[in-house]
């Protein structure tokens, strides 16, 4: 594996050209996050269950120079993580439809060992939301943002204001006009 | 749901942008300022609908997106093949296979690969990169720490960096157990694991002394080799990479957004992010050897909530391990080798003492170092008295006083108030002969001041300043008293009683210390069948109901009525409270009514003697109420009684008439009367949200009973939207209530239609409310159990019995933890999983447990659970 040191580079230059940094750090924090995903996803032990926000966290460890970083570099490396781990759910969801359509449906276990889940009902699901999203974009790009680091990147109200540049109040607003549009979208 | 196709463009970006501008302002507002607001600012009737229908999908919106990704990752990303070694060889040796992963990297076995030595080593490779700074200092700590030479630390053999530029240790490879496994497994008892853990204390001495903190000692860093030599791993290690300020472990929990991972073993300074010293060391060894002496942790630290650990360990005090013993559940892994009743006797004194003190808060007031703590610890072993003095609440009342500011103004005044007129009456009571009365009287004083700052007493409008304020008046009068009437024991104990009662009455995190305090202060002055020793066993018994351990806190109760009712001094309210208390531990334990009833009736007619107790009469009958089925003739006389006492005796409004009309309604519907039912349990939502607002969990509270009704009164549709309403506030909630969040979980999930999707999320939501209970309420409590076999039910009808039999098996791994062998709950989940193993094609196990619990139902005459018997014997049959 090559070394990345160049990420915290991407996240330093961010203020400068912020949608170009952000494109060119996607696809490093794709790969690391989709490789560690999918060895540990399934592999949480009671004590040290891994979740979006432990997941994440480790990609920055691994990516990010931590002397460099500040805290607002963090909060930013978050928020490219959310949108990798969007492309991330969004393409398995893609194959998994060509999955269905192929005849071929892995069952899946829970790891609450109470039961399988359908991954066909969950992809169909997560395609919805995220055309939704999509659409949202189009409409405010805000609203969107708010979303997707809040539901892909798991990232608490305060850090998206980070990211944002705006009031916790703000983001807290977002949220709740993001939702009413996307409802509305999607029954629409 | 269908793929996302937008059948019309309704909204564009500008049409959003004058729509935001609407919304933006109406998102404050309820249903009649909106329309007000609307008609004065907006003039575009098409956009004025779309925004109104916009607005209308508040339930539904708020439940979008707010399932953790982690609910469509599991199910759609494959599990990755055998994770490969990243490198082939590093240095001289050549990595074998991944043994350990954490939080700061993976580690390997690896061996010489130049054949040098037959020598096997442990190479941890760290998941960052480091800066050429950062590597430069890592390198001389490296040399630092590769010189701790001693035979229970795992040497540090060897270091670098990667081809790749990742740092790598090479450590000494250790065969061996994690400390409480270990001790578990052995069966060592607790001599052995004091000798134990007095070389893991010796160890860090030596460290300690060569200028080296630990920082992260826990079980997984504390090995025991078979020949039953300590060793310990990752010395200094996380200091190391904390050069880089990354560790998890050592990011400030308190700093908003960082990330926390391992709290179970946090100090309050790392907590902080306060300064870490060798006292940090100590505080670990305090919770190590907590655990290792009772199999649990000091904390019980919710794992989602991480600000609510935080506070926990920043502001609450653990149990005394004496007393944890006693509420580990058989099976418990570190404990099922010591006998409880012996191990509680063998902790109590010393070993409490010494264990508190090595957890104290405070650095400086802790064990001075590891050495300090295994000197203590072996002279306790040798029979001599130990340096650890108990923390006295007199200091513990200081610190709150410091933590909590001083106010000015009302509230000052009040404190002043209170200490004077406390201390002038004490200074009498050095005088005259009766002290005990003089004492007394500055009781009364001060419990009227208390009375009033706690609003189950009736006022209602006090603000959180002066609660606080009255706190602290409480507890520095107390330590006044204590200070100035040390000679005095039996005053002494009537202020502690004081202070227990108040601090109980105030909810406050301390109540369980000074209670404990009151009770050995009882134990050892008053006459037992006095009313301080009665008042401190009712509160001992109280605690014990509110954790839950209702066998104890019911043989409490009974000491309690037994005395009192052999006491002349003993007043109608104290009894028939006493009566009322059992009832209710009663009740927790899932008696029978019948038996509650014993008592709810001998609490009642002595209620009745004094028109004082009129607000009693009306909670007896209310809890009499609740107790029978709604169709029992006796409730809707209890229940109208209940309602016009409380009428005439409480403020209109009054959340206890509120519930008055919930039973109520209760009532009606059992009659059939189902619009009047639901009309009461309207009223009594709309009361409840006029008493508390409608975010407040007790209004959510009664919000989900009247949902539960709709959904049960054949009206499930309209429910489900109510019900992911107060989920969604339930889990805004500033302070989350996990068991209400679990029962509306509950309550969701049975309403969901039977659809594939329906059943699909039913699933997850008991697999969460368990979950949830789990953590509210540990891993025995039945309610652990119930999701389990709501889920079993569900596989059942959908046929996966296999998955319905695992999920029968779980809840009764539980429910006879804390339910009788004939409780219903029990019966019904032997019931099912007889079912689902008949179902799963296991006949001869199946039909031989169906028998039984049948037969177990017709001898107990439940008629409702022979018929379902009967249906599914006929099913099963042949």
């Amino acid at each position: 594996m090559p070394a990345t040191p160049d990420v915290t580079q991407l996240l330093l230059d961010i203020p400068d050209d912020r949608d170009a940094a952000y494109e060119a750090l996607l696809p490093l924090v794709y790969d690391e996050l989709h490789r560690i995903a999918r060895i540990q996803l399934h592999r949480g032990s009671a004590g040290d269950t891994l979740n979006a926000t432990a997941l994440v966290h480790e990609v920055y460890l691994r990516l990010v120079d931590q002397t460099r970083a500040q805290w607002n570099d963090r909060a930013h490396f978050y928020a490219v993580a959310a949108k990798a781990m969007r492309r991330i759910l969004i393409d398995y969801a893609r194959r998994q439809k060509a999955q269905k359509r192929g005849g071929n449906q892995p069952n899946v276990t829970l790891e609450e060992g109470l039961g399988r889940v359908d991954p066909w009902a969950r992809a169909d699901e997560l395609l919805s939301l995220d055309a939704a999203l999509t659409q949202l974009a189009t409409l405010d790009a805000r609203l969107a943002q708010v979303i997707e680091c809040r539901f892909f990147g798991d990232m608490q109200q305060d850090e998206i204001a980070e990211v944002l540049g705006c009031s916790v109040r703000t983001v807290r607003r977002s949220e709740t006009k993001a939702r009413l549009l996307l409802q509305d979208l999607m029954s629409g | 749901m269908n793929d996302f196709r937008p059948h019309r463009m309704k909204w564009t970006p500008e049409r959003w942008k004058r729509a935001d501008a609407l919304v933006e302002a109406l998102l404050d507002l309820d249903a009649d300022a909106r329309t007000a607001y609307l008609d004065a600012h907006c003039t575009d009737a098409g956009l004025r609908a779309d925004v109104e229908a916009l607005l209308a999908q508040e339930p539904e919106a708020r439940t979008l997106f707010q399932q953790d990704v982690r609910h469509f990752a599991l199910p759609l990303v494959p599990d990755a093949p055998e994770a490969a070694l990243p490198y082939e060889q590093i240095g001289p040796y050549r990595l074998v296979e991944a043994i350990g992963r954490g939080g700061m990297g993976t580690v390997y076995r690896a061996e010489r690969a130049d054949g040098a030595f037959e020598q096997q080593v442990a190479i941890k490779i760290v998941h960052q990169y480091l800066s050429a700074d950062t590597l430069r200092r890592f390198h001389a700590e490296r040399h630092i720490l590769a010189r701790l030479q001693h035979p229970s630390i795992a040497r540090l053999l060897d270091g670098g960096q990667t081809s790749d530029d990742r740092p790598f240790f090479v450590l000494e490879y250790v065969d061996g157990q994690p400390i409480t496994t270990y001790a578990e497994r052995q069966g060592l008892s607790v001599d052995d694991r004091l000798n134990l853990f007095i070389q893991v204390c010796e160890a860090v001495r030596y460290a300690h002394q060569n200028l080296v903190v630990h920082r992260d000692l826990k079980p997984s860093n504390i090995l025991v080799t078979p020949e039953g030599r300590v060793k310990l791993l990752d010395f200094g290690i996380a200091k190391l990479l904390d050069e880089g300020e990354v560790l998890p472990m050592t990011a400030p929990l308190t700093q908003e957004g960082s990330r926390w991972l391992t709290p179970d073993y946090a100090s309050p300074e790392q907590v902080k992010g306060e300064a870490i010293t060798t006292a940090s060391d100590v505080y670990q060894l305090g919770v190590l050897l907590y655990e290792l002496l009772t199999g649990r942790r000091p904390y019980q630290l919710p794992e989602r909530l991480r600000h609510e650990a935080a506070r926990i360990i920043l502001e609450t005090q653990p149990e005394r391990p004496s007393t944890a013993v006693t509420k580990v559940q058989t099976g418990t892994p570190t404990t099922t080798a010591l006998d409880p009743t012996r191990l509680r006797r063998r902790l109590q004194g010393d070993l409490d003492v010494m264990v508190l003190t090595a957890l104290r808060k405070e650095p400086t007031r802790r064990y001075a170092s590891a050495e300090a703590l295994a000197l203590d610890l072996q002279r306790h072993l040798d029979g001599l008295p130990v340096q650890a003095r108990p923390d006295s609440l007199g200091y513990r009342a200081r610190k709150f006083v410091q933590r909590n500011r001083l106010g000015v103004g009302v509230a000052a005044v009040i404190l002043l108030a209170a200490l004077g007129a406390a201390g002038a009456i004490l200074d009498q009571s050095r005088q005259v002969r009766d002290e005990r009365d003089r004492a007394e009287a500055a009781l009364a004083f001060m419990n009227e001041l208390f009375k009033s700052a706690n609003p189950e007493h009736g006022v209602e409008d006090e603000t959180n300043r002066t609660d606080v304020t009255v706190r602290e008046a409480l507890q520095l009068a107390s330590n006044r008293v204590q200070r100035e009437l040390g000679d005095q024991p039996m005053v002494q104990t009537t202020v502690a009683g004081m202070v227990a009662r108040n601090l109980y009455g105030l909810g406050d995190s301390t109540a369980a210390d000074a209670i404990a305090y009151w009770g050995d202060l009882t134990d050892q002055h008053a006459d037992p069948f006095s009313k301080d020793a009665r008042g401190a066993l009712i509160f001992r018994s109280h605690l014990l109901r509110n954790a839950g351990d209702y066998a104890a806190a019911e043989s409490l109760m009974a000491m309690v009525i037994d005395r009192a009712e052999r006491s002349a001094d003993a007043t109608v309210g104290e009894l028939a409270s006493a009566y009322n208390d059992m009832a209710g531990i009663y009740f927790y334990q899932g008696r029978p009514a019948e038996d509650r009833f014993r008592y709810y009736r001998k609490a009642i007619a002595l209620y009745r003697t004094d028109s004082t107790y009129a607000g009693d009469v009306a909670t007896i009958s209310a809890n009499m109420a609740d107790a029978l089925p709604h169709d029992a003739p006796e409730k809707e006389a209890l229940v109208r009684e209940t309602i016009a006492i409380w009428e005439r005796i409480r403020p209109a409004d009054h959340p206890d008439i509120a519930l008055g009309y919930y039973h109520l309604a209760r009532v009606e519907m059992a009659k059939g009367d189902t619009a009047l039912g639901l009309a009461y349990s309207a009223r009594n939502v709309a009361m409840n949200d006029a008493a508390y607002g409608a975010d407040n969990n007790t209004a959510l509270f009664f919000k989900r009973r009247h949902a539960d009704l709709l959904y049960s009164n054949g009206r499930r549709a309209e429910s489900v939207p109510i019900f992911r309403d107060i989920l969604s506030q339930q889990q805004q909630a500033e302070v989350p209530d996990l068991t209400e969040i679990a029962s509306t979980m509950q309550s969701l999930a049975k309403a969901l239609p039977q659809t594939p999707a329906g059943d699909a999320e039913r699933l997850d939501l008991f697999a969460s409310a368990s979950a949830l209970f789990r953590d509210a309420k540990g891993p025995n409590d039945y309610r652990v159990a119930v999701p389990l076999v709501s889920a079993a039910n569900t596989l059942h009808r959908l046929g996966r019995n296999a998955e319905a039999v695992a999920a029968t098996d779980r809840a009764m791994a539980i429910l006879p933890h804390t339910l009788g062998p004939e409780h219903d709950l029990l019966l019904f989940t032997r019931f099912r999983r007889a079912t689902a193993l008949l179902g799963d094609g296991q006949r001869a196990v199946g039909q031989a447990e169906l028998t039984d619990v049948c037969d177990t139902f017709a001898r107990l005459e439940r008629t409702d659970q022979v018929a379902m018997c009967e249906e599914a014997q006929a099913e099963y049959a042949d």
